[in-house]
């Protein structure tokens, strides 16, 4: 079953022998796996993605390809696809020449290059636009080209660094479904870098949340939304609402939290806290449900601070538990149009929604 | 409202415009009116004119024509305006200034036809291709400077001929200031090329002192460093005295007016305007293509053959321009550190210009550099890629 076609073994990196942006980083990617290692800006998330493509060396560890040792193998021999975030497609080349260049690298004929450069622009519905230089194109014809130009000499591996950031919500929406089935068409592997995190939960068989350096999760985008590993996951993926509390009791499965103004909450255990522990409560907003139905576990009353319209739902701010940012979601379908700032309303929400996870502090 | 920022922006452009008129396109058309002009005779002498206008060019003048030609000389003489005649005239055909000064101070004593006897002071004078030489000359253009320039010139028939082999020596000075612009060129491109991709990518730390290291000779006087050289170079000078205190010559090598010490010098000169055009299109070269490159399975020498070369074109194709440019144009250094036969065209239109006072010539020479090197940059702009920088952009 498991067929790793990349393993990143204890790898490390430091640029200045001091300050380490990748710790110990152990990462196993499957043949055929899309993976997306997402993460805040200096996360290591890209220094990672660059030492599988051979531009950084790590300080330490090792990274296999096929179970081919990477460490001293330089960037040209590697045979990775890599499509940069600013395309760097070459200027001086037409589209045609831009795709027709790894092929002459690999000493292809000319019959055959002139067919597989024909198929790539197809493939990513460029057919008529070889002749054309890259400036002659739109952002996100460019990014195709880029596209065509990883996948046409057939790599095993195809790695993205951030390839879709530079083009407008619309469109990039659209190439993420797009990348997403020539992935599935082509198996070809897929290592994708990424700070959006609907990016990631979208496009990817696995996520690798990364912070300060350190992978914090790595599953599936379903779990990293629904159960994240601890407090860095939760509020980074999609919204979050935190309340923090001690755990006063507890079973099995679930407990109950003691917020400081007295609330009491109960909540599914994230991780095995004692009682009297500090907790934090995570619970997404669109969980919380507003108005009187609603589960009896978790009930309470909030007064609305703000509505804010987003069209197709509202997001109210609440207070509730002694803080004033508590967001909940709320669609018309609840039949809720006469909400007003400062009045109160009732919110509930499952105790399976909730997850009591253990308080760190350096948050 | 419109017009009123246009007005602005006119009126903002207007001193540079005016300064573009006064300082470039006013004296170039003056220089190419220069060298074309014919007014000396027609100004100084125009009553010959006039009836040499009516000579039809067969047998010989008038007598009336050779007693305006010495009066109107000897009152040009006498207000000290004869000399622009008698240059033009002798430019025309080497000897007859002597031949008119002659005729001029024999020409008092004569008692009865001018014609006569000035015939039988010199016989020249009774030589039907004289005359036609001194109404070829009565203005008001002249196509004479150019021809020269290329050397050639008017046959007595008017047909355009080779000028003799000793008067022939432009078409050489061309060749040579030419090929010695292009070897300094090359030179140029071929030294700045490492240096500027050096400075492009080390530490910004230490760029900045790269880059002190190119301006500070670059704010140096010409005149200052070509003198460095003319000492340094020196039979006696410390390279000799290094040489031979090593033994690594017995005699001093001779260095100084040689087209080795133009070539060092005007390299030593010319070398920053190569650097910095370069440095600044490879400083915006981003990482990303080079290493977009090697992802795509090309070896270090074919990313620099196939991608950084061409990319860094435009910035070559700059600084090639800019030195070529100055090159074609050098005068001081080769005049300093170079033998007589390392002189450039300058060299000339500066003699033209101050020591013979023949600004026909000199400005025939310079409209013709200047267009001789228009053309080589069209050529250059048409088949050297980076040039045309439109497609790249970096």
């Amino acid at each position: 079953m498991s067929d790793p076609i990349v393993v990143f073994d204890q790898i490390t990196k430091s640029y200045d022998g001091i300050n380490t942006v990748v710790h110990g980083l152990d990462l196993t990617i499957e043949r055929g796996e899309f993976v997306t290692l997402l993460g805040p800006s200096g996360s290591g998330k890209t220094t990672s993605l660059m030492m599988l493509a051979g531009f950084e060396e790590p300080t330490s560890g090792t990274i296999t390809l096929d179970g081919r040792l990477l460490n001293h193998v330089p960037a040209h021999q590697r045979g990775i696809g890599v499509v940069f975030q600013n395309y760097a497609l070459f200027p001086h080349m037409s589209v045609a020449g831009n795709l027709s260049f790894p092929l002459e690298m690999q000493g292809i004929g000319r019959a055959e290059r002139d067919q597989r450069i024909t198929a790539a622009l197809d493939m990513v519905k460029l057919g008529p636009l070889g002749e054309r230089r890259p400036s002659e194109l739109s952002g996100g014809q460019q990014q195709r080209v880029a596209l065509a130009r990883a996948l046409v000499f057939q790599p095993k591996l195809v790695l993205m660094d951030e390839p879709l950031g530079a083009l407008d919500k619309q469109l990039r929406e659209h190439m993420q479904i797009e990348i997403k089935h020539i992935h599935e068409q082509l198996g070809v592997t897929v290592v994708y870098v990424t700070h959006d995190q609907s990016e990631a939960l979208t496009m990817s068989d696995r996520v690798a949340v990364f912070n300060q350096g350190r992978i914090q999760q790595l599953a599936s985008p379903a779990t990293i939304y629904e159960e994240p590993a601890n407090a860095f996951v939760a509020s980074f993926i999609g919204e979050n609402n935190r309340l923090v509390g001690t755990v006063a009791s507890r079973d099995a499965t679930y407990c109950r939290m003691m917020l400081e103004d007295g609330m009491q909450i109960e909540a599914r255990l994230a991780d095995d806290l004692a009682v009297g522990a500090k907790a934090v409560l995570s619970l997404r907003p669109e969980r919380v449900m507003v108005g009187a139905s609603g589960p009896e576990s978790n009930r309470f009353e909030a007064r609305i601070e703000e509505l804010i319209y987003f069209g197709d739902h509202t997001k109210l701010r609440l207070s509730l538990g002694g803080s004033s940012g508590f967001m909940a979601r709320t669609s018309f379908k609840d039949g809720l149009r006469d909400l007003q700032r400062g009045s109160l309303v009732m919110v509930s929400w499952s105790r399976d929604c909730g997850r009591a996870m253990a308080f760190s502090e350096q948050e | 409202m419109m017009s009123r920022r246009n007005l602005l922006a006119a009126a903002l452009i207007a001193p540079l415009l005016l300064l573009v008129l006064v300082s470039f396109i006013v004296p170039l058309g003056a220089t190419l009116y220069r060298a074309v002009d014919d007014a000396e005779i027609p100004t100084i002498l125009p009553q010959t004119t006039a009836l040499l206008k009516q000579w039809d060019g067969k047998g010989l003048p008038s007598e009336q024509t050779y007693q305006s030609l010495i009066a109107e000389l000897r009152e040009a003489q006498e207000q000290q305006k004869a000399g622009p005649v008698l240059n033009r005239l002798n430019f025309e055909e080497t000897g007859l200034r002597s031949m008119l000064l002659q005729g001029l101070r024999a020409s008092s004593r004569f008692t009865g036809s001018t014609k006569e006897g000035l015939i039988a002071l010199n016989p020249r004078w009774a030589d039907p291709h004289f005359w036609g030489l001194v109404k070829r000359s009565t203005g008001p253009w002249t196509p004479l400077y150019f021809l020269r320039s290329v050397d050639l010139k008017l046959g007595p028939d008017g047909a355009v001929v080779p000028t003799a082999e000793e008067e022939a020596v432009f078409v050489k000075l061309f060749v040579r200031t030419f090929e010695i612009s292009l070897v300094v060129t090359l030179i140029c491109a071929v030294l700045a090329y490492p240096v500027a991709y050096t400075l492009s990518i080390l530490p910004q730390v230490w760029t900045n002192i790269g880059i002190m290291l190119v301006l500070i000779p670059f704010w140096t006087s010409i005149l200052v460093r070509t003198t460095a050289w003319f000492i340094i170079l020196q039979r006696e000078g410390p390279i000799n005295a290094l040489l031979v205190s090593l033994h690594l010559v017995d005699q001093p090598v001779t260095m100084i007016f040689t087209r080795f010490a133009v070539y060092l010098a005007m390299v030593h000169v010319l070398l920053p305007f190569a650097i910095l055009p370069l440095y600044s299109v490879m400083k915006g070269i981003k990482p990303d293509y080079m290493r977009a490159a090697a992802s795509l399975g090309a070896p270090g020498w074919r990313r620099f053959l196939r991608i950084y070369l061409p990319l860094t074109m435009p910035g070559v194709a700059a600084g090639a321009l800019m030195v070529f440019m100055l090159s074609v144009g050098f005068y001081i250094t080769p005049a300093l550190v170079g033998g007589s036969g390392d002189q450039m065209i300058s060299y000339f239109i500066a003699f033209f210009t101050n020591t013979s006072v023949n600004w026909g010539i000199a400005a025939a020479l310079a409209a013709l550099l200047m267009g001789m090197t228009g053309i080589l940059v069209a050529i250059a702009w048409l088949l050297v890629p980076g040039f045309r920088a439109g497609g790249v952009r970096v």
